[in-house]
């Protein structure tokens, strides 16, 4: 079984669906990429998988973790999984920090809670843990508040207090775009190298296929609320079955050659109190016909460990259509 | 931190002149003491003799002048009325007006922040509807107001509390009440909206994913950081306090400072009116020079002075 199984999770502010059923598993170790434009939904899928959304939002489904359900778990299941089992890093460094305690102390909470280390030995594992992250000086740094620190050292902090736990999972929640490009990259080095080091598997949500395919060797496209495809990276640059897909792919600069047009995908994203009948992407796909806006298209097997959820896709020779929930 | 403690006391310096300045202005453009201090019917040469006596005959910078060099020698002049010291005049008061002050502050926050503390975890629930409400009342009702009501209540219809004077411990409850809930429901409402805006930041959301429990987070990510913009309205607030012992003061003719300023106001006694706004002055900047202390201690940004690094 899959070390964290997610399925039909649906979440709801009031009565607009956020989340309309996902289903996604992540293995043990795995690196796994989470893509789609901003408000599909990717955020919010681990924040209800933690517990972590505002009690206003509906949440049902089921993740288990390791054979557990967390969806409803108790403070006392749901406390020691955090940071513990499943870590989790956000887009905005510099605010994801308290202003008001020193980044050590922020980290040498952790690990008192995970690995009860407190005093001189939690000093001296913070301070490895900064150095870990590539901190300079950690030892002066460890006593510096977020303010003095830039964007990307930050998100080196955020790291290292993530590693604290020793999780088995790390879900990077856009951990990149608040920061420079040159620090964009150092920082996904980073997140490459330790998961080199450790057996810790990634979750790294973004709206940048690129960078995601670069450490990720699966990817799950997100779009409305529903995952639309997901299949092994390359299956997803070979054979992408679902045109909007087709569509983040067309808006990827080349990486080399000439610059040429970047082909955005036209419209936006429905909001979540206006869902359109039938496919959800159906008001800006340029391939839809008329039964798009009928159906709501069920996930459908193209080829081995590759789904997508188009009424066009057209399935492996030996697969069969098989609604979402059951496939995942 | 000592460049930051000096700035403050430098502003603190040039408060005090700025308010003095402009209380000796206004005073004496808004009446001739001496004919207050005599009466309108005193015959002229009674008038001018007064005048030449409390030196009201110089040019105004003069008086100007003089009245900083006395502020140095802790000389303020006499009553006008009495010719007793100023400064004894207003002192004897003191007492009278921090056994009302000091309680009513300690009300102010001892439930205007666990109040609104409470009301923000509870948001939306009936609790903190309740708070809000009282909050909003205590804020919206003039204190004039709310001490006639709690007098019509506790000491016309119930006859349990004394309406006015300084007989007995009795007689301070009312004003200090007063005083006290105007206060607390500021404040509820300011720790309220505080620390909603704190619960709604991306640290809070780190603490949880941490692994926090949500007493730990509230406890130690939490209510430091709500603390910050609400020191500043404590600081406000105590400006507040003294002018609300103007008006309880009256109300309940409490012998203090507040009720002995608006006599000297009517009355023209320039040197006590002086003194009393000096002594509000000192005490505001000394609070609100406190406050600033306390605002460095709770955030660091406000002391630190090493530049952002680069990555
Ligand atoms: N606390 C909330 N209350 C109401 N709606 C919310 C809340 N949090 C998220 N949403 C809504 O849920 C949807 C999905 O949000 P989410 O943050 O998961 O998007 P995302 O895919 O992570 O986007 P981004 O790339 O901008 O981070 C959005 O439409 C958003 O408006
Ligand atoms: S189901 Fe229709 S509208 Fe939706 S993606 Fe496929 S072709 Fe486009
Ligand atoms: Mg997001």
């Amino acid at each position: 079984m899959a070390f964290v199984q997610i399925r039909d999770m649906s979440v709801a502010f009031g009565s607009a669906p956020a989340l309309r059923g996902i289903s996604l598993s992540v293995e043990r170790g795995e690196a796994l990429g989470l893509v789609g434009e901003s408000g599909c939904g990717k955020s919010i899928t681990w924040l209800a998988a933690l517990g972590l959304l505002p009690r206003s939002a509906k949440v049902g489904g089921s993740v288990l973790l390791d054979g557990v359900e967390l969806i409803g778990a108790s403070p006392s299941v749901l406390e020691p999984v955090r940071g513990g089992r499943i870590a989790m890093i956000f887009q905005d460094p510099a605010s994801s920090l308290n202003p008001v305690h020193r980044i050590g102390h922020q980290i040498a909470e952790a690990l008192a809670l995970h690995r009860g280390l407190t005093g001189a030995p939690a000093r001296a594992e913070v301070i490895r843990l900064l150095d870990q992250v590539g901190i300079p000086d950690a030892k002066t740094r460890a006593n510096a508040y977020p303010h003095e620190l830039s964007g990307g050292q930050n998100q080196r902090v955020m790291i290292a207090m993530a590693l604290a736990g020793e999780p088995e999972l790390l879900v990077a929640d856009e951990p990149t775009t608040a920061l420079d490009v040159t620090i964009q990259a150092q920082i996904l080095d980073l997140l490459g190298t330790i998961r080199r080091d450790t057996s810790m598997g990634l979750v790294l949500i973004s709206h940048d296929l690129g960078v995601v395919s670069e450490t990720c060797s699966r990817i799950a496209v997100m779009y409305a609320g529903r995952i639309v495809e997901q299949a092994e990276s390359a299956a997803i640059f070979a054979n992408p079955s679902h045109p909007y897909t087709r569509g983040l792919l067309g808006a990827m600069p080349p990486i080399s050659g000439p610059r040429q047009k970047l082909v955005s995908i036209p419209g936006s994203v429905p909001e979540a109190s206006r869902m359109p009948q039938g496919c959800a992407f159906a008001p800006r796909c340029s391939e839809a016909i008329a039964d798009c806006t009928r159906v709501d298209p069920a996930a459908v097997t193209v080829e081995a460990n590759h789904l997508a959820a188009c009424i066009r896709a057209t399935p492996a020779k030996t697969g069969t259509r098989t609604p979402e929930r059951v496939l995942a | 931190m000592l460049h930051y403690l000096g700035t403050r006391l430098l502003r603190a310096t040039v408060s005090v002149v700025m308010v003095v300045t402009f209380v000796f202005i206004v005073l004496r453009m808004s009446g001739d003491p001496a004919v207050v201090i005599m009466g309108a019917d005193a015959p002229p040469e009674a008038v001018d003799a007064f005048r030449t006596a409390w030196g009201l005959d110089q040019p105004i910078w003069v008086q100007y002048l003089s009245f900083f060099k006395a502020i140095f020698s802790g000389d303020l002049g006499q009553s006008m009325r009495d010719g007793r010291d100023a400064v004894a005049v207003v002192l004897e008061r003191v007492p009278s007006t921090l056994a009302l002050t000091v309680p009513a502050f300690l009300l102010n926050v001892g439930i205007g922040i666990p109040a609104g503390v409470y009301a923000a975890l509870h948001r939306n629930t009936a609790i903190d509807r309740f708070v809000m409400v009282m909050a909003v009342t205590g804020f919206a009702m003039p204190s004039f107001i709310l001490a006639m009501l709690l007098v019509l209540v506790f000491s016309v219809n119930l006859g349990w509390l004394p309406s006015a004077g300084q007989d007995s411990w009795l007689n301070a409850i009312l004003p200090i009440v007063t005083m006290g809930f105007g206060g607390a429901a500021l404040l509820a409402r300011f720790t309220r909206s505080a620390m909603l805006e704190v619960l709604g930041q991306s640290y809070i959301r780190t603490a949880s994913a941490k692994g926090l429990s949500w007493s730990a987070v509230v406890w130690r990510h939490a209510l430091q950081n709500a603390a910050i913009p609400t020191v500043t309205i404590i600081g406000f607030m105590l400006g507040g306090l003294v002018a609300g012992a103007v008006v309880v003061e009256s109300v309940f003719s409490w012998p203090g400072v507040g009720r002995l300023l608006v006599v000297s106001v009517s009355n023209r006694d320039l040197a006590v009116v002086q003194a009393i706004v000096l002594m509000i002055a000192l005490t505001m900047v000394a609070a609100n020079f406190v406050v600033d202390i306390l605002y460095g201690l709770l955030d660091p940004k406000m002391q630190s002075q090493t530049r952002p690094a680069r990555a």
